[in-house]
């Protein structure tokens, strides 16, 4: 079992530690063994442990937000051409910076104001400075330490080490391994006995004890390949598409509801549908790449092997609802993407740059823009199409409510738009009045359904902040009110430099000529007299998109303005959750509640209603993005093209298919992106040795740690491409290694060196997850059902048949039995898994009346039932452990029973009352042997 | 390497089991600690090795400067409480009454018409003359203890993420919960009970679980919920009673347990993790009779119970002392399921009743609290998400709307500077003027009682290290005695 990562990792100090460590274990290995000679040793030290201070402790007021005193300390051009005092650092002088006199805090400028680094800190910024101040370009950040970034290099496969002429090794895998063991003078431990194996393997492939007949066939079975016919078979089984798929879905963050909502329904009905595809890709072995794309754009293939695979994006639609705010579902599919399959924190950055990583904000807005222009419908696709397009009564119901939902949604849109246009000065007022109070955006507020709208007015704001400056041909006139303006104070336009003034469009500045306005208010009215006027014109002659423009080409420019692209009233229509954030007048709402309400229930209700997969489509006009001004939606900035990232796409090829998601899931998956693949071989690897190879499973950003057994890790990716990025043949490959079939014991000498077992000198012993463990139970009982996939159940309140991962999470109310057994929040992507040991636990196992159940069908399995005790007690210990029960154990069980040996061998001893049976067996249940697989 | 060594570890793993044993036993003298201590004797030698499981997640650990405050009551007015019918008088209500506000008009969830003057009258109490209404006179007669925070502020006047805010210092992503954060940094002294309760009687508040949760901390950190309307402490704790064992069954269970147990670490060099499981278990069976002990209310005398009354929130308080003198870190008692305080209509009534459920139970628990010395060492925190405006709500004009803009809360006990004000709302009380609160700060003030440095309390996950007062907060030293 490996410590827990955020922990062991938490125990350093967010920026000054970390270099530290690299500096000296780490970076040694690193430069010797991998960097090519390019490495500079200049850049490296600047970005390891000088960017990180300044960082930490100086940015926050010498950075893009504020610059205190002038002064920005994140840019070359900022720290050398310095603020108000001169410049802040002159290279090879450190004594006469005006930086290290500022963090020595000897002059009367003491920095950082607060507190004072710490002395190794200065030492540190003394020492750059001496040397030379290094300091890479600022807009390259596709330098070199990117490029010789461990996660980011290519998958190459390592050179066999040649010098040895052990026989341990089955493979190179194991040869690298041994190869890193012996430098680390450790040696490999021995071979597993086979009985130990086939449990550990059972667990492994299929999250289930062997069944015992299973146990005794491969123990008897003499032949060489025992083994790995063994490891078909488990694999051949659907209950190993089971039990990875629940490792899947700690990625994929599922949860059968969206949190907490105000509106509709809280439930996904077809979240299992999602789970399902999972089982089934996994257990059909569908290769990576392929698994991945269609959980991305299932939509956009052609080639699909059912239209219930259309279910695979639920991977993108099954994340928190996050109370309908648009931001937040985005954001959380850009992390699930990102993070979760590539092992890159693209989120951090939403609101500015990413600190560590070479991901710009703009590379955030560019794949927001992407999922922007996706919607899920709200009459998902059935998972059987021809089956449902019979259901014509059904249908015709359910054609009848969506219309209704479409319709009102319609007028509603049109009332809308049309008031964007008609309402002009309205909203104008409005934005002026504004600027105290929260918008629309930021928070909930009820409105009536006469009120101009709240979004809208946003949608003017940003459009005004955008657009209204003094030469703006048609927002100039409002942009010089508004500087001119103070209270009492008369508008005075006319004179407005006639340099400035002489761009206003002509019909504008006539009227401003023939009515001059004496305030913002007139100079509204004004604008939305013009407006409507210009509107009326538009409508005489037709108002469709194809008719000529008006003849005067001053009244066409002001019709551009409320007709056109990036106006205001260029807003697509929503039908799902977008909607009720447009519209916070409560009729409205409550009519849309009505009337979604009403399309909800026959989409679940009937029993003929068919299941349908939680898909995602593309929006008619998918639309780029702005950036949001450190991440607020009211500070729109400039669009960005949907595309890649720019780290993996250094060409920043733009998207042209639909929202984009298609090219997105190619670009990740394609060969030249290692990410995904060095994620998942990580996962793959910690989920059969019980650690990870990069102790960062959802980070391989700059500043995770370079794997321990970096060439045991490529190979491991080569492995996998070999084999056409099979899952299944990787995870074959890993279990036949003489490194997974080591004994899990501990070695005093081994510890000596490694305690931590980093180099993977034993197996890890493991402790069932939650599923693992309930399904062990459910397998003593004699009460697993067969049956894959299906609706998910209850099964925190009742004992029930099926397998764990087919339980109902409660994303909003997760059962707190799941998470005292580490069962991770699914609010976020998650692959790797607490190990924590509380009492509450313990307290589970002894009192929970589920474990009473368990105990008392265990002994009335027909296979137990008639034994003898001695007999019943030794086919339980197969059952829960695999294996014989010791003599001390069964003195000690018939201690437990009050009975003599002698008696225990005969027959039932009838003296034995069922419920001490009942209790012994219970306590064996609850035994360490039963959860631990070594 | 620890290069940090100052630096709050939660992996904090003791290293031998006599010290993990006398973690564990911190503050727990009413348990058996002789017979555990002496049950070593004849156990296995201690494993110096560090582990590398998460042993003792709730393992008490050291803070990082000395601590004033030892553990943390907050009392949750969940709906939002009205500061100017509570903690911050507004005389000029009264001239107004009626009438539209005089300067601008903030914005809030609904619409809002004239100012409403409150029905409730104020009085100076204690020697330092802080002013407090009818409603809390109880309470207020130790507002000599109290800080009253009269500038508070959060950022949206929705229920849902100033709870968030509230609760978890940030309102719409997903953080972990003030009292898991709290747990994670220092642990519990009690291990035979939760460290971080939420009591909240009849069922969930809003958005239910999100307040105690533990998110991307462990779950060990995760509240633990307690419907305090339930007064069997089976429905109260999970699994805490076996439902067939009787206490001598589940002893001769354990006895087994141990051996099996025993015989099967022994094989594997005493691996950490095994042992660790072990001791869970020896935790688990004290814990039942620990917290069946610490429920049971009727141990209390009649005085104590008259002083509290026989009330859902007297025993709700009389509860939260009993866990505190046990040593429990952090407990969150709310005021009842959905948002009681949200009186949109009908407040004097409503505020009426809900402050009379909870002024006698406040007074009699603080008066408790300080009796039994308890109170200089336990932060007792009261408030609610948001205020609520000034104005009162169209179209009905009894009640008043959600206010963010400035509202009010108090702290007393662990170290707060008694009898003072902190901040104040303009002339009408509806947006904080002086010395506005965010927060982040009322967090960054509530750690550093609790001996902790907000900017240090970090945990690193998705990449960067996360804190409770996100990138905010600053501790607000006038209130620190």
């Amino acid at each position: 079992m490996w410590h827990p990562l955020p922990f062991s990792q938490s125990t350093r100090r967010w920026n000054l530690c970390q270099p530290l460590r690299f500096a000296v274990g780490v970076l040694i290995l690193w430069c010797t063994l991998i960097c090519s000679a390019y490495a500079d040793q200049n850049e490296r030290f600047f970005e390891r442990r000088v960017r990180p201070i300044l960082i930490d402790h100086c940015v926050g007021c010498h950075g893009p937000n504020v610059q205190e005193g002038g002064l920005r300390l994140d840019t070359r051009m900022g720290v050398f051409q310095g603020g108000d005092s001169g410049p802040a650092v002159m290279p090879g002088q450190a004594e006469n910076s005006l930086l290290i006199t500022a963090i020595r805090r000897t002059e009367d400028r003491a920095m950082p104001p607060d507190e004072a680094l710490a002395p190794k800190e200065i030492e540190t910024l003394r020492q750059w400075i001496a040397d030379g101040a290094f300091w890479p370009s600022d807009t390259d950040h596709s330098g070199s330490l990117v490029e010789q970034h461990w996660s980011l290099m290519p998958i190459r496969e390592p050179r066999l080490p040649v010098d040895t002429d052990s026989n341990w090794p089955h493979g190179k895998i194991d040869a690298l391994l041994l190869k890193r063991l012996v430098d680390q003078q450790l040696t490999p431990s021995p071979q597993v006995n086979r009985r130990t194996l086939i449990r550990r393997l059972s667990y492994d492939l299929k999250g289930l004890p062997p069944e015992l007949d299973e146990i005794e066939r491969a123990l008897e079975d003499s032949s060489p390949d025992a083994i790995s016919r063994l490891v078909d078979r488990f694999m051949a089984s659907p209950r190993y598409g089971e039990h990875w798929a629940r490792h899947w879905m700690d990625v994929a963050r599922y949860a059968d509801n969206k949190g907490y909502v105000f509106f509709e329904q809280p439930e996904f009905p077809w979240a299992f549908t999602y789970r399902d595809y999972v089982i089934r890709a996994l257990n059909q072995d569908r290769p990576y790449d392929r698994f991945v794309m269609e959980q991305l754009a299932a939509d956009k293939l052609d080639d699909l092997e059912s239209p219930a695979d259309m279910a695979a994006l639920g991977f993108i639609t099954v994340g928190g609802h996050f109370v309908n705010n648009t931001h937040d579902i985005i954001d959380d599919r850009i992390d699930v993407v990102t993070r979760g399959l590539m092992g890159l924190t693209v989120t951090c950055a939403r609101c500015h740059d990413h600190k560590y990583d070479p991901i710009s904000q703009a590379d955030y807005y560019a794949l927001y823009g992407i999922f922007q222009s996706c919607s899920e419908p709200i009459v998902p696709p059935p998972l059987d199409p021809a089956t449902a397009a019979e259901l014509t009564d059904y249908n015709s119901t359910l054609n009848e409510r969506h219309q209704s939902l479409i319709n009102f949604v319609s007028q509603k849109y049109e009332t809308l738009i049309a008031g964007s246009r008609r309402r002009v000065d309205e909203y104008l007022i409005a934005v002026y009045r504004r600027r105290t109070h929260p918008s629309a955006e930021e928070f909930m507020l009820i409105a009536d359904p006469e009120d101009i709208n709240p979004a809208m007015i946003t949608r003017w704001e940003g459009h005004l902040s955008r657009t209204a400056k003094p030469a703006h041909p048609i927002w100039g006139p409002w942009a010089v009110a508004l500087e001119q303006k103070r209270p009492q104070e008369r508008l005075d336009l006319d004179s407005t430099p006639a340099e400035t003034a002489s761009k206003w469009n002509p019909l504008l500045a006539s009227r401003l000529q023939s009515e001059p306005p004496n305030s913002i208010e007139d100079l509204a009215n004004l604008y939305g007299l013009l407006f409507r006027e210009v509107d009326d014109e538009w409508q005489a002659i037709g108002n469709t998109k194809d008719a000529a423009p008006l003849a005067n080409a001053a009244h066409e420019a002001l019709r551009i303005e409320i007709y056109g692209k990036d106006t205001p009233s260029d807003l697509p229509p929503k039908l799902d959750w977008g909607f009720l954030s447009l519209f916070p007048d409560r009729a409205t709402q409550n009519e849309y509640k009505r009337l979604l309400k009403s399309l909800e229930e026959w989409l679940v209700d009937p029993a003929e209603a068919p299941d349908r997969a939680m898909a995602l489509v593309d929006d008619d006009q998918p639309e780029d993005a702005r950036v949001f001004i450190r991440g607020n939606p009211n500070q729109p900035g400039e669009r960005v093209p949907r595309r890649f990232l720019q780290l993996l796409d250094p060409e920043q090829t733009a998207f042209e298919e639909g929202s984009g998601r298609k090219e997105l899931a190619e670009a990740i998956v394609s060969p030249t992106n290692p990410l995904p693949d060095r994620v998942l071989s990580n996962r793959i690897w910690m989920h059969l040795m019980g650690r990870p190879l990069v102790d960062t499973p959802a980070d391989f950003g700059l500043r995770s740690e370079r794997p321990t057994l970096p060439r045991v890790m490529n190979q491991t990716v080569v492995e996998f491409r070999r084999r056409g990025r099979s899952q299944k043949a990787l995870i074959r490959h890993l279990v036949l290694t003489r490194t997974y079939q080591q004994v899990s014991r501990r070695r005093p000498e081994a510890e000596a060196i490694d305690p931590e077992n980093r180099f993977c000198w034993r197996q890890e012993p493991k402790r069932l997850q939650f599923e693992a463990m309930r399904d062990t139970l459910l397998v003593a009982a004699n009460r697993l059902s067969p049956r894959v996939g299906g609706p998910s159940q209850d099964l925190v309140n009742q004992l029930g048949h099926h397998r764990t991962i087919y339980g109902f999470i409660n994303r909003l109310d997760v059962p707190p039995v799941l998470t005292t057994f580490d069962f991770p929040n699914p609010a976020a992507t998650s692959p790797m898994r607490q190990r924590t040991t509380v009492p509450p636990q313990a307290l589970y196992w002894m009192n929970e009346p589920h474990m009473l159940t368990i105990a008392e069908e265990l002994l009335s399995r027909p296979d137990i039932v008639d034994l003898a005790a001695k007999a019943k007690l030794e086919k339980i210990a197969w059952i829960l452990w695999g294996r014989t029960a010791t003599d001390e154990e069964l003195e000690w069980a018939f201690d437990f029973l009050d009975i003599s040996p002698e008696e225990s061998s005969r027959g039932t001893a009838k003296s034995v009352s069922p419920e001490t049976w009942q209790a012994l067996i219970h306590a064996l249940l609850m035994s360490n042997e039963t959860v631990f697989i070594d | 390497m620890n290069p940090c060594p100052d630096e709050i570890s939660p992996t904090h793993v003791p290293t031998s089991r006599r010290d993990w044993l006398k973690r564990s036993g911190t503050g727990l003298g009413l348990l058996g600690l002789g017979s555990l201590l002496a049950e070593e004797t004849d156990a296995s030698p201690p494993d110096p090795r560090p582990s590398r499981t998460e042993a003792m997640p709730l393992a008490a650990k050291p803070p990082h400067h000395k601590a004033s405050a030892r553990s943390v009551v907050h009392l949750f007015m969940n709906g939002g409480p009205s500061h100017v019918d509570t903690f911050d008088p507004k005389p000029l209500l009264h001239k107004y009454h009626g009438k539209p506000l005089p300067e601008s008009h903030l914005r809030t969830e609904r619409k809002t018409g004239a100012v409403m003057q409150s029905p409730f009258k104020f009085q100076p109490y204690g020697q330092s003359g802080v002013e407090v209404s009818e409603l809390f006179s109880h309470t207020a007669k130790f507002v000599d203890e109290m800080a009253v925070i009269r500038s508070m502020q959060s950022e949206v006047p929705n229920h849902e993420p100033s709870l968030m805010l509230m609760n978890c210092g940030h309102s719409r992503l997903p953080r972990p919960s003030m009292g898991s954060w709290v747990t994670y940094g220092l642990g519990s002294e009690n291990q035979n009970l939760p460290g971080f309760l939420a009591m909240c009687p009849g069922g969930y508040p809003i958005v239910s679980t999100n307040n105690w949760r533990s998110s991307f901390l462990p779950g060990a950190y995760q509240g633990t919920y307690l419907d305090t309307q339930q007064t069997d402490i089976d429905k109260l704790v999970a699994n805490i009673r076996n439902p067939k064992w009787s206490r001598d069954v589940q002893e001769r269970q354990l006895e087994l347990l141990r051996r099996l147990n025993r015989n099967h670490a022994g094989e594997r060099e005493k691996e950490a993790a095994l042992e660790a499981r072990i001791q869970s278990f020896e935790l688990a069976f004290r814990m039942q009779m620990e917290a069946q002990e610490a429920f049971d209310l009727s141990r209390e005398t009649q005085a104590t119970l008259d002083a509290y009354g026989d009330t859902l929130h007297g025993r709700q308080l009389l509860l939260t002392r009993r866990l505190v003198e046990r040593g429990v870190r952090f407990i969150q008692v709310w005021s009842g399921a959905g948002q009681p305080w949200d009186n949109h209509d009908n407040l004097e009534v409503q505020h009426r009743k809900l402050s009379g459920d909870w002024d006698r139970p406040i007074g009699a628990f603080l008066a408790d609290l300080k009796q039994r010395g308890l109170l200089e060492s336990t932060l007792v925190m009261w408030g609610g998400e948001f205020g609520r405006t000034p104005v009162a709500e169209l179209p009905g004009l009894s009640g008043r709307d959600h206010n963010h803009y400035g509202f009010s809360c108090w702290l007393a006990g662990g170290g707060v500077r008694g009898g003072t004000t902190y901040g104040a709302t303009d002339d009408f009380g509806f947006q904080a003027e002086e010395s506005p609160v965010h927060v982040n700060d009322l967090h960054a003030t509530l750690l550093h009682l609790l001996g902790l440095d907000h900017r240090r309390l970090t945990y690193r996950y998705a990449g960067r290290d996360f804190r409770l007062t996100d990138v905010g907060g600053r501790v607000l030293e006038d209130i620190i005695a």
